[in-house]
């Protein structure tokens, strides 16, 4: 009797242990926290609707609900170089559930000038989508065909050489004044409004030169109104239509100018939840209709995860630095206060 | 080729996209603040899945719809939806308090028909020649034309050229807020991120306008007063009226056209223009600040020929000159096409069907507005101390959404009681737009031109386009300077 | 009195302005910097202001073609004022519907309509129809 007693409550002991420890490790699924994204994911976007980085989250945003299974919603903030929305961003709330764009623009304005945050160390990565080399281009007629004739034109003629960029820092601007720097030449800058001004003002043959997104002057290169001469990329465009464009590296000038597209978020964002926002993104940026939305704006689709971005960001922040300082830009900016 | 065009158009789906687009873009015009812009963007998406000529026929429809919507809550409640319905809140609004808001509404939509269909003749016939001759046109000229623009409308209001003079510059100083795009340097904003941004035109013009006529509105009275039953004659212009628009119509398409094609806001700058031609050759010079009705069918006539011609650089050239433009061209890239000098050849039908559906278009939005014009004045019998209130709601509400900022609230609501004080004491609100509108073009020209010419005001002045301009600017300067100069001593020998 | 004031608020403005103006450099003629334009339109709208605010200054105080600004109007004025800046900040802390609600019941009210339900009516369904219009249908962010 009592072995018999000593059995039962051993298999009942037994049988509780193994009842409890299989509601054990039931439990945890039942008082879980709902899994991120459980509501809408705001894009800031600090540019007004219809830009290039506009479109790109638009076409990201598209297939959100496929892979993170909430749709996203776009915020344009335009204004003040991208601060305004890039501000806004740093203010947010690091819940993952407010992102913005970071793209190549975003490194200048803290050097420059005064601003809230320093974009390049204050955010977090999120995923580069995208990038693309700018080119250096002038009209079929003009009369230097290669880059060596241009740059050869341009010692002889120094200072007559008048190229346009889309903002005092930009990305248009700091490369011509590279290759400036290291042909040993003297052109001058002249700021325009945004692209369209600047592309009509080169065919017009009110400048002569300027470095550009390839994507912007297919059409007319197309029409063999305007001339690629080189690429300030690593290496050349695959498109057909520049692949007879040299680099600027191979030429003997180290200019490399590239435009990146992608996607931060405020510092702060719990690690679990970082993590299932990057790796949708990741599935996003590769989904193969994002990329050719891409191509088509003009972007080669290339991703970096967000990690790698983020020291991505100030890697790129120190160069530029280097480079407005070598050019002599950041001492022009900081003259225009007397 | 044409013809294959118009067969592609008139396809049903395509039919349905143009009438789906032209009716987005009436409200989106309709509502002052959500613009073409994001309209457009918002759709952008969606269209991904359609068919390309289908998506693009969408959106051209909603771009030329708002311009027809745009002038609707300029003439019904002074408060201008947009850069180019500005000036028909001068003439038109006067109109509607008058009475005569239906006249002006159905004037707007058919000057607007008109001229757009036009405009979508000259650009089925003269594309390429004119986008050539857009290219002719470099910062020394859009200085010239920015100055001369300046010079020639600050004379739009009659009362003191020195007061309207100081407006303008005072409109110019409110333009230099912000970083500036040259240098990339912060100017007049004290350390504030939200004044870096610059005071957004719109913003300025739908405060000194629409909320100053509320403020005005509330202030003084006029709430109280019972407005009288509004007979449906008065509904529809009268054939005076009728006849008084035509030749304004045509001539505003003229001015409209050709301006679109010069980059930057043309659309607004010529309803400017052909508010100042109107008014200079008018044969009622009293009217004018009253309700002329030439007033409303030149410019409105002026800014879809407009946007017509604007349509000439994107397609031929591939370059957008307008926000506006931008897009379109983003929704074709998004679509695959690439617009530029190969677009006719590469894509005919397509090109063709985008014209035919333009036409259609057009016609499209003349048959949704006209019976539109007597839901809307009737709007109108809505009593003021109702309505004004609703009025304040709809443009705080347009105006937080053009760039999603409660700051723009607090601008749009000091420069309302700016305008209502304008409004009593004499100074002209217009001149003051003007500026500030032209005025970050006129700077940039400037910069731009003075290092193009390499700092010679004399190589300026021997170009061409830019010469012209500059010397016609200087010889109204002068002239208006020896006016009155002459009228001084005039009165003074009167005197004594 | 109100043309007197805006005059001298004009001169004012074009003073402070140019005094700003001044610190941003001129540049030359062949390579403008910053300050060009706001130095030239600082002063040109200084000297004209200044012309223009002696002049009305001189004029004789006539109640025909001067505006006034009586207490009826300036109480309105600030009525309006102090219900706006409460309206932009309800706006951040409630959110568009009942800050918008509120508004524009607040409104009607300071134009002397009379009643209660009518206006309260009139106020949540305008408000509903443009919430409807713009976020619903147009997708567009309100606070």
């Amino acid at each position: 009797m009592k072995a018999g007693r000593l059995v039962a409550t051993i298999g009942s002991v037994l049988c509780a242990l193994i009842i409890v420890t299989g509601c054990g490790s039931s439990t945890p699924k039942t008082a879980e926290k709902p899994k991120y994204p459980t509501k809408p994911i705001n894009i800031i976007v600090p540019y007004a609707p219809g830009g290039s980085s506009d479109m790109v989250a638009r076409a990201l945003a598209k297939v959100s609900v496929k892979y993170l299974g909430q749709p996203m919603v776009i915020i344009n903030k335009p204004g003040a170089a991208a601060q305004i929305g890039l501000n806004e961003l740093g203010d947010s709330k690091p819940d993952g559930y407010t992102i913005g764009i970071a793209n190549s623009g975003m490194v200048l304005q803290p050097l420059v000038g005064q601003t809230k945050y320093n974009y390049a160390t204050d955010l977090d990565g999120v995923a580069m989508v995208g990038h693309i080399p700018f080119v250096l281009a002038v009209r079929t007629d003009a009369p230097f065909k290669t880059i060596e004739e241009f740059i050869n034109y341009a010692k002889a003629n120094p200072g007559k050489i008048k190229y346009g960029h889309t903002g005092v820092g930009n990305t248009a601007h700091t490369a011509p004044e590279q290759l400036a720097l290291l042909a040993g030449v003297k052109m001058e800058p002249i700021p325009y409004d945004g692209g369209a001004p600047l592309i009509t003002s080169l065919l017009g043959g009110h400048i002569q030169a300027i470095m550009n997104n390839p994507v912007d002057l297919q059409a007319q290169v197309k029409a063999n109104k305007i001339r690629v001469l080189a690429v300030a990329g690593e290496t050349r465009i695959d498109d057909p239509l520049y692949k007879d464009v040299p680099t600027f590296k191979e030429k003997g000038y180290n200019v490399i100018a590239i435009l990146w597209q992608g996607f931060g978020a405020p510092k702060g964002i719990p690690q679990e939840t970082l993590k299932v926002l990057r790796d949708g993104f990741e599935k996003m940026a590769t989904d193969p209709e994002t990329v050719q939305a891409m191509k088509a704006l003009g972007l080669v689709p290339k991703f970096m995860n967000g990690q790698e971005f983020g020291a991505y960001w100030v890697t790129e922040q120190n160069s530029l630095k280097k480079t407005l300082d070598e050019t002599g830009i950041l001492k022009m900016i900081k003259e225009q206060k007397k | 080729m044409l013809f294959q065009g118009f067969a592609a158009s008139l396809e049903l789906q395509n039919l349905f996209a143009a009438f789906v687009g032209v009716t987005l873009g009436t409200i989106a015009g309709v509502l002052p603040g959500i613009g073409i812009s994001g309209t457009i963007a918002l759709l952008l998406p969606i269209s991904f899945g359609m068919d390309t000529l289908t998506a693009l026929i969408m959106f051209s429809g909603i771009y030329y719809g708002a311009m027809y919507g745009g002038s609707t809550t300029s003439i019904l409640v002074n408060v201008p939806g947009e850069g180019a319905s500005v000036v028909t809140c001068l003439e038109g609004h006067q109109m509607a308090k008058k009475g005569r808001a239906g006249a002006a509404l159905a004037v707007a939509a058919i000057g607007s028909f008109v001229a757009g269909t036009l405009g979508v003749v000259g650009i089925t016939f003269f594309a390429p020649p004119l986008a050539n001759a857009a290219l002719a046109f470099g910062p020394p000229e859009y200085f010239s034309i920015s100055l001369l623009g300046l010079v020639v409308l600050t004379n739009l209001s009659g009362k003191s050229p020195l007061r309207a003079f100081i407006m303008m510059l005072v409109g110019l100083m409110i333009g230099t807020v912000g970083i500036d795009p040259m240098t990339a340097i912060n100017r007049f904003t004290f350390g504030s991120t939200q004044l870096a941004k610059g005071l957004d035109f719109i913003i300025i013009v739908m405060g000194l306008f629409g909320m100053g006529e509320v403020i005005a509105t509330i202030c003084e009275r006029q709430t109280d007063i019972k407005v009288e039953k509004v007979k449906f004659r008065d509904l529809y212009p009268t054939i005076t009226e009728i006849k008084r628009s035509i030749m304004p119509i045509f001539r505003g398409g003229f001015i409209g056209f050709f301006m679109g094609l010069i980059p930057g806001p043309s659309a607004t700058i010529s309803t400017f223009v052909s508010y100042a031609l109107e008014k200079k050759i008018s044969k009622h010079p009293e009217e004018w600040g009253h309700g002329a009705i030439e007033g409303v069918a030149g410019p409105e006539s002026a800014n879809n020929a407009a946007s017509s011609s604007q349509m000439i650089p994107l397609l031929s050239l591939g370059i957008p000159f307008t926000s506006s433009a931008a897009l379109l061209l983003s929704g074709f890239m998004i679509h695959g096409i690439q617009p530029g000098p190969m677009l006719v050849s590469s894509q005919p039908v397509l090109f063709w069907g985008l014209i035919a559906s333009m036409y259609v278009g057009n016609v499209m939005c003349l048959i949704l507005n006209l019976p539109l014009v007597g839901v809307f004045a009737s709007l109108l019998r809505v009593p003021l101390n109702l309505l004004m209130p609703v009025v304040a709601v709809i443009t705080f509400t347009g105006a937080y959404v053009l760039n999603y900022s409660l700051f723009d609230l607090g601008v749009l609501f000091v420069f309302g009681l700016l305008g209502y004080l304008f409004q009593k004491s004499g100074f002209e609100p217009a001149p003051l737009a003007i500026g500030a509108f032209l005025g970050p073009q006129l700077e940039q020209g400037l910069m731009q031109a003075m290092i193009i010419c390499e700092g010679s005001l004399w190589n300026m002045m021997t170009r061409p386009l830019a010469g012209a301009m500059l010397w016609l600017t200087t010889l109204l300067v002068v002239g208006v300077l020896v006016k009155t100069l002459i009228k001084y001593m005039n009165s003074r020998r009167g005197l004594s | 009195m109100i043309e007197r004031y805006l005059s001298g608020f004009f001169l004012l403005l074009s003073g402070l302005y140019f005094y700003f103006a001044n610190d941003i450099s001129f540049g030359e003629l062949a390579k403008p910097k910053a300050g060009f334009l706001p130095n030239i339109i600082g002063f040109l709208a200084l000297v004209l202001s200044g012309v223009n605010f002696f002049i009305s200054m001189g004029k004789k105080i006539d109640s025909d073609n001067e505006g006034t600004i009586d207490v009826f109007a300036a109480k309105n004025i600030a009525l309006l004022s102090v219900g706006t800046i409460a309206y932009i900040v309800l706006l951040s802390f409630a959110g568009y519907l009942i800050a918008t609600v509120l508004y524009l019941f607040y409104l009607i009210k300071v134009t002397r309509t009379k009643g209660t339900i009518k206006p309260a009516l009139l106020s949540l369904s305008v408000v509903f129809a443009f919430y409807f219009c713009f976020v619903i249908l147009l997708d567009v962010a309100l606070p």
